[in-house]
């Protein structure tokens, strides 16, 4: 034997928390990098960075236009995505019987690891083609065909957590409010939904994160337009999300120029917004356990 | 009775919206199925691709995807491991515990084009491994190392706190306490959670674009420095590009492939993680 | 002479509140030793402190001097792990590992002395002859240990424990969980096992500190009240709150 029982314990304890730090030390380190990478770019902008319409490479870098693009179509995909979903953790929740419910949950978790390139291929194939003709359009490759398929990606996910958030309300107060006359709708409505608040909250928060980061299926038909539609709320227009723009332009940029501390600034604007989406997201979902 | 009529159409409502949502789902991924089946033969599997996708099949793409997600898993599953029993068996400081869990649970959501383009400008620029496969399977690989570490974590931490004390009792030092209780008891939460980082990684597209993938010219990679060809970025390729209704039927096809393969590693990963709540339950 | 056990003035404290305060004691060797007392008074955490069991529960502080065979066990490089094979701890619910009644008994054995493999069957059948399980279990060493019945896990506990080769064992409630039956088969184990042991228990029968114990600790929120021999505390408290407890008791 190489090492005596003692000195084994010595090396793995060694070996893990090397490892550990490794793994944290690079993570951090890639962040530093992301800030670092980003500043020439705010330091030649400034707050016109972030508010700026008007995106040429080698003129100006207004990062307008994607930050738009990207809160509204997370946003609408969560709106008209987020009845469903409550209803389908409702249903699997509160009236399933477990082996339903189980079977329920089993394929969201088989729908919430489809690839986004998969969504992409639908999206280009499907959805596109059916939005074109079904507002008579000439492009279907729209702000609004992004939200839709977007929905359709987050959908398993909001279910799936807001199904948990449900479910972690004890039995005791379904009881209770039963045995108080209460029928099992308006137990869920008075008792369950109140208590899950927080758990909720939490699931709609990691799906906003998820929504926002998604590159490929966005990519493939927001339609790539860097300018904000006339009039604003104008959703068959093309335009373009924070990913989706890194995604077309990174390949072409990579490694150098201002074009490069661009991206990376929009990858810092991206990665804060989803940052600050997911932690919220995380400590509803502690906070929903924890009661 | 008026109160039991609202009830039953509140019902109905809700059951329709759920089934609805639902059922989209399920009807527009069969089309996948719908639309790919039809490419799927021995060919498509076998032979390399052609003709701008064209003609032949998908094989190379398929060992690229393959190669990349079991690199990754190979990559961070020991650093998965490390820092999961390094927060749950060496860590002591309660305030540090709670940020590394909050951390490693909100990388999860990080956007996964951020990993490739930092883990380009990292591993690719910096460290000299350019556009490779080899850049792939790290980039990967920190990109999935949450997705393990979550899984195992949670498995580890729930194992029942006198299990430990039984074995600490006993004189078991804290790393044959890790290898004859911690481990043997998280064994299906480290299998559930390999699982879902090799699904993970078979399918993520954003991250490995431009870090680690060639459209035409590449196959099996002869050395770390290659790029190798996949099924993600074929698929994206070819619905960006192809106008030839044979190769957009073989952009469905591989399609077809990619969603088989990450389906059976989550189904085996649920499998998994069903035998993991039964030994709790007992 | 040494005692096996010597507590000078100990204090625990559990995030700043003390769980233990001014606590000394002795224990002659090869006796049996109770402790009781009322709920919360922290006779579990004695037991504990005495293994060093709270190491890992964060905000656990000890001070004081605690010896077991005559050495300062919270001194700077002692090793815990030799310390817990020389200081066997039971607990109120037996742990059984997922794993075969065999595997079981060794399984403290197997990591102190990985290389006397194959004196394992030998030592096994030893360790459950001495905790009188032998003959219920020696035709299905290699079935699963979760399916003995609770009063024999419990027994297959201290077997487990007696194979590392403790001098001291600390017992906590070790038969509040059993049917009567199996705590008579406990007790009288206790019994048994002095003549090679120093044993603690602590128990919330009176009826048993009095059948198995010498000596009798009393304690009242985290501090010794009275310590004796058990039949003159029981007929003579000294301590009102002694009476006060084994009079309560008695009626209740």
């Amino acid at each position: 034997m190489l090492f005596k029982p003692r000195s084994i314990a010595v090396f793995f304890r060694i070996l893990v928390t090397a490892l550990a730090l490794t793994a944290t030390g690079l993570i951090v380190l890639f962040f530093l990098f992301l800030v670092k990478e980003s500043v020439p770019v705010f330091q030649a902008e400034g707050a016109r960075f972030l508010t700026g319409g008007d995106w040429w490479v080698g003129e100006s870098y207004g990062a307008g236009p994607m930050i738009f693009g990207s809160a509204v179509v997370t946003l609408l995909a969560l709106a008209m995505v987020l009845p469903f979903a409550l209803a389908g953790a409702v249903v699997a929740s509160e009236f399933l019987s477990p082996r339903l419910r189980w079977a329920m949950k089993s394929l969201m978790e088989l729908f919430a690891g489809v690839p986004g390139i998969i969504y992409g291929l639908l999206g280009v194939g499907v959805l596109a083609p059916a939005v074109k003709d079904f507002f008579g359009l000439i492009d279907g490759n729209t702000l609004l065909t992004a939200a839709l398929l977007l929905g359709l990606m987050v959908f398993p996910t909001i279910l799936t957590l807001a199904d948990d958030a449900l479910h972690a309300v004890p039995g005791k107060y379904r009881d209770q409010a039963q045995g108080l006359g209460l029928s099992r709708l308006e137990t869920v409505r008075a008792v369950v939904l109140p208590q899950a608040r927080a758990g909720l909250l939490g699931a709609v928060f990691l799906g906003l994160g998820r929504a926002m980061g998604e590159t490929i299926a966005v990519m493939l038909v927001i339609g790539g337009r860097d300018q904000v539609p006339s009039p604003w709320y104008n959703l068959f227009a093309p335009g373009q999300s924070i990913p989706s723009k890194l995604g077309r332009e990174a390949a072409e940029a990579v490694g150098a120029g201002l074009h490069w501390n661009a991206l990376l600034g929009l990858g810092l604007v991206l990665f804060l917004m989803v940052l600050g989406v997911t932690v919220a997201g995380q400590l509803f979902l502690n906070k929903g356990r924890a009661t | 009775m008026k109160r039991g009529l609202v009830e039953k159409a509140a019902m109905a409502v809700l059951g329709i919206m759920a089934g609805m949502g639902v059922l989209v789902l399920v009807l527009i991924l069969a089309e996948v199925f719908l639309r790919g089946g039809g490419a799927l033969d021995a060919g498509f599997f076998l032979e390399e691709s052609r003709d701008f996708g064209a003609a032949g099949g998908v094989r190379y793409q398929i060992t690229g995807t393959l190669l990349l997600m079991v690199g990754a898993a190979a990559l961070g599953l020991p650093l998965a491991l490390a820092g999961a029993l390094f927060q749950t068996e060496y860590l002591k400081s309660p305030g540090l515990k709670r940020g590394l869990r909050l951390l490693i649970y909100s990388l999860n959501g990080v956007p996964t084009i951020l990993f490739g383009l930092l883990g380009y400008l990292f591993f690719g620029i910096y460290l000299g491994a350019g556009v490779s496969w080899l850049t792939g399977v790290l980039i990967l690989a920190i990109m999935i190392l949450p997705t393990i570490q979550v899984s195992v974590q949670e498995a580890i931490e729930a194992l029942p706190e006198n299990y430990r004390e039984a074995g600490g009792a006993l004189g078991l030092s804290r790393w044959q306490e890790i290898r004859s209780i911690v481990l043997p008891h998280s064994f299906f939460g480290i299998v559930t959670g390999t699982l879902l980082g090799l699904a993970r990684a078979a399918g993520e597209t954003a991250a490995i674009l431009f870090t680690a993938t060639a459209f035409s010219g590449a196959r099996f990679p002869a050395s770390f420095g290659d790029p190798v060809p996949t099924l993600q970025t074929h698929i994206l390729v070819l619905a960006q590009e192809a106008v030839n209704p044979r190769a957009i039927e073989a952009a469905w096809g591989a399609g077809c492939v990619l969603l088989i393969l990450v389906f059976s590693l989550i189904a085996a990963s649920l499998f998994f993680r069903s035998r993991l709540s039964m030994e709790f339950d007992r | 002479m040494t005692h096996a056990i010597e507590i000078v003035n100990a204090r625990v404290a559990y995030n700043g509140k003390p769980v233990l305060d001014a606590f000394s004691t002795r224990i002659r060797e090869h006796s049996v030793v109770a402790v009781i007392g009322p709920s919360g008074t922290g006779k579990s955490t004695l037991l504990r402190t005495l293994s060093r069991m709270n190491d890992r529960v964060p905000g656990f502080r000890v001070a004081g001097t605690v010896r077991i065979g005559g050495e300062d066990i919270y001194a700077k490089g002692v090793d815990v792990c030799r310390l817990r094979r020389k200081v066997g701890m039971i607990f109120q619910t037996p742990c059984m590992f997922p794993k075969s009644i065999f595997e079981n008994v060794i399984f403290g054995l197997k990591h102190q002395d990985p290389g006397r493999r194959k004196e394992f069957p030998d030592l096994a059948e030893k360790a459950l002859r001495r905790a009188s399980l032998w003959n219920e279990v020696k035709d299905r060493m290699h079935k699963p240990a979760p399916n003995l019945s609770l009063g024999q896990q419990q027994r297959l506990a201290i077997a487990r424990t007696l194979a590392v080769e403790p001098d001291i064992l600390l017992l906590d409630e070790p038969t509040s969980s059993l049917d009567p039956q199996s705590a008579l088969a406990i007790e009288a184990l206790i019994l048994a096992l002095k003549k090679d042991h120093t044993l603690l228990v602590v128990t919330h029968q009176l009826a048993q500190a009095r059948r198995v114990s010498d000596e009798t600790i009393f304690m009242e929120a985290g501090r010794l009240v009275e310590a004796g021999p058990t039949e003159t505390m029981f007929s003579h408290p000294v301590h009102p709150a002694t009476r006060a407890y084994l009079e309560g008791a008695r009626d209740a």
